[in-house]
């Protein structure tokens, strides 16, 4: 028989996942619902979710495919991996983000709310699968040369997700107590594309900015997963050393920071 | 009147339970005001529930009655641990599930099958499970085509149908109901009463809220009456319901 004493709780953060773990199918029914609303209204649901990376591409292709002929030939094909995950990152920040502070529905039933975030994060993965697909096609159609370099491509995209949830959980904590931190996000959000090379190649910058670039962590997990589209090479172990360090660092703060603010929310508002 | 209840029996025990809200006197801060001008959002409290104690027997069908904002949403949403007490402790034995408000972890664009899932899920059922009971589910809720139609074609009768037919087809061991949501028409309503019927044979444990301060008073072992956060009266359903109505009328 199951028991609960609110006198006895455990830690915030410990009792959240316990509670995941009895609510594993609500992830499941949560990821299903996003991906249902989204693609059943209309017969191009997929194209539509690819439909901003795309248009990003056919613009920024027409206006640099010239300017960085030097320093990223065959240019779709390096800007596209990159705005790929960026618009992973800054969706699924932006949704969980929204999703968890835009309703009451946590005032009203008991559930673990990282589950939001999760099943946001779950979603963005898999859209970011589906893409995989027309990325493959253009590189194959601007003969990169696509090799076993792929293979590290799941690695990163799992080392990225836990830096993205990490990220979306101190945001969605912050946003919890500030009303202005999800617009300011949504503000920020197309000037940090630009602090990260994901429209120019990092080459291009005069060798004293470049270490700038790795203030923004983004710059990390965009290079190692467009090194192996772009340029059929193998992130270095180092780098997947460091990415895992700071994913872990971003997901750890971002688990305490939430879980623990989590629980009053139901009083404030 | 009522037995002494032995601890091992009780399935919702709360000491001394005190709910005080924040009411906010300004809208939602902004992080820019507070860092520029060191403003902080100004409250006052509201005290939902004050120092309740209060047990409730296994299998035990208790109502709770009160006027508008005397705190029973405010009981069953400590119950449900939606909502933690400010002071005081809760301690619950055994699966809790509630109906406490129609629309939650409902969306528009899904259809009655896929939003019971969902509601499922939010309850923490498994899907394994979800999948025996959906056949029950919709034949309880009784919507016929409408079923697989999207949420947002529903009447609110039909929203409470599939709210109430996804709750009722839980196994918990404690079931929460808010009824003043209300329950929909007299065959619906009669529909319920027997699921409930069900459900206390095999032991379940009820709270529930109503208006309907006459049926509760048929059904329920116990009825507690909330004022002002406060038990004013707990106990046999016929010498508290007296009370309540002699307060009503001298009000």
């Amino acid at each position: 028989m199951i028991e609960y004493d609110s006198a006895a709780r455990r830690p915030r953060a410990f009792e959240e996942l316990i509670e995941l773990r009895a609510h594993a199918s609500l992830l499941h029914a949560l990821v299903a619902r996003n991906l249902k609303v989204r693609y059943k209204r209309s017969a191009f649901g997929f194209l539509w979710t690819m439909a901003s990376p795309a248009l990003m591409l056919i613009v920024l292709s027409l206006a640099f495919t010239r300017v960085f002929a030097a320093s990223a030939p065959a240019y779709p094909a390096f800007v596209f991996p990159g705005l790929l995950l960026w618009n992973f990152f800054a969706q699924t920040t932006t949704m969980s983000g929204e999703e968890m502070t835009g309703s009451d529905i946590w005032k009203r039933m008991r559930f673990p709310k990282t589950a939001l975030a999760i099943s946001t994060l779950l979603t963005g993965i898999i859209n970011l699968t589906l893409a995989l697909v027309p990325l493959i096609v253009i590189l194959a159609a601007a003969h990169r040369p696509l090799g076993l370099a792929l293979v590290t491509l799941p690695l990163t995209i799992v080392l990225t997700a836990m830096f993205v949830l990490g990220a979306s959980l101190i945001l969605a904590s912050g946003a919890l107590h500030f009303a202005d931190v999800m617009p300011a996000w949504n503000m920020l959000l197309p000037a940090l594309l630009f602090t990260a090379p994901v429209v120019y190649p990092a080459a291009i910058l005069p060798p004293s900015l470049r270490p700038w670039l790795q203030l923004n962590p983004m710059t990390l997990y965009l290079e190692a997963f467009r090194a192996p589209l772009y340029s059929n090479s193998m992130p270095a172990a180092s780098s997947f050393a460091l990415m895992l360090a700071i994913g872990a660092a971003t997901l750890v703060l971002g688990w305490l920071l939430f879980t623990r603010s989590a629980d009053d929310i139901a009083y404030r508002a | 009147m009522t037995s002494p209840i032995v601890l091992d029996d009780v399935a919702v025990r709360l000491d001394s339970v005190t709910v005080r809200y924040k009411v906010a006197l300004d809208a939602q801060i902004t992080l820019k005001e507070s860092i520029v001008r060191g403003r902080r959002r100004r409250f006052v409290e509201h005290i939902a529930l004050d120092d309740v104690t209060l047990a409730v027997a296994r299998g035990e069908m208790l109502g709770v009655i009160g006027r508008n904002g005397a705190g029973k949403t405010t009981l069953l949403n400590v119950m449900a641990r939606v909502l933690p007490p400010t002071a005081g402790r809760l301690r619950l034995r055994g699966s809790v599930s509630s109906i406490i408000d129609l629309l939650s972890g409902f969306h528009p664009e899904l259809t009655g099958r896929e939003n019971a899932y969902l509601r499922g899920a939010f309850l923490g059922v498994s899907r394994a499970r979800m999948h025996e009971r959906i056949d029950p589910i919709a034949a309880f809720a009784d919507i016929g085509r409408f079923f697989d139609a999207p949420l947002r074609t529903y009447s609110a009768g039909m929203i409470v149908r599939l709210a109430f037919a996804v709750t009722a087809s839980v196994d918990a061991d404690i079931l929460l109901i808010d009824e003043a949501l209300g329950v929909g028409d007299a065959e619906f309503q009669a529909k319920c009463a027997a699921r409930m019927a069900e459900h206390r044979a095999r032991g379940v444990t009820f709270v529930v809220v109503s208006h309907d301060v006459a049926r509760l008073q048929a059904s329920c072992d116990r009825i507690v009456w909330l004022d002002q956060g406060r038990i004013r009266a707990l106990g046999d359903p016929g010498d508290v319901v007296a009370q309540y109505a002699a307060a009503q009328h001298s009000a």
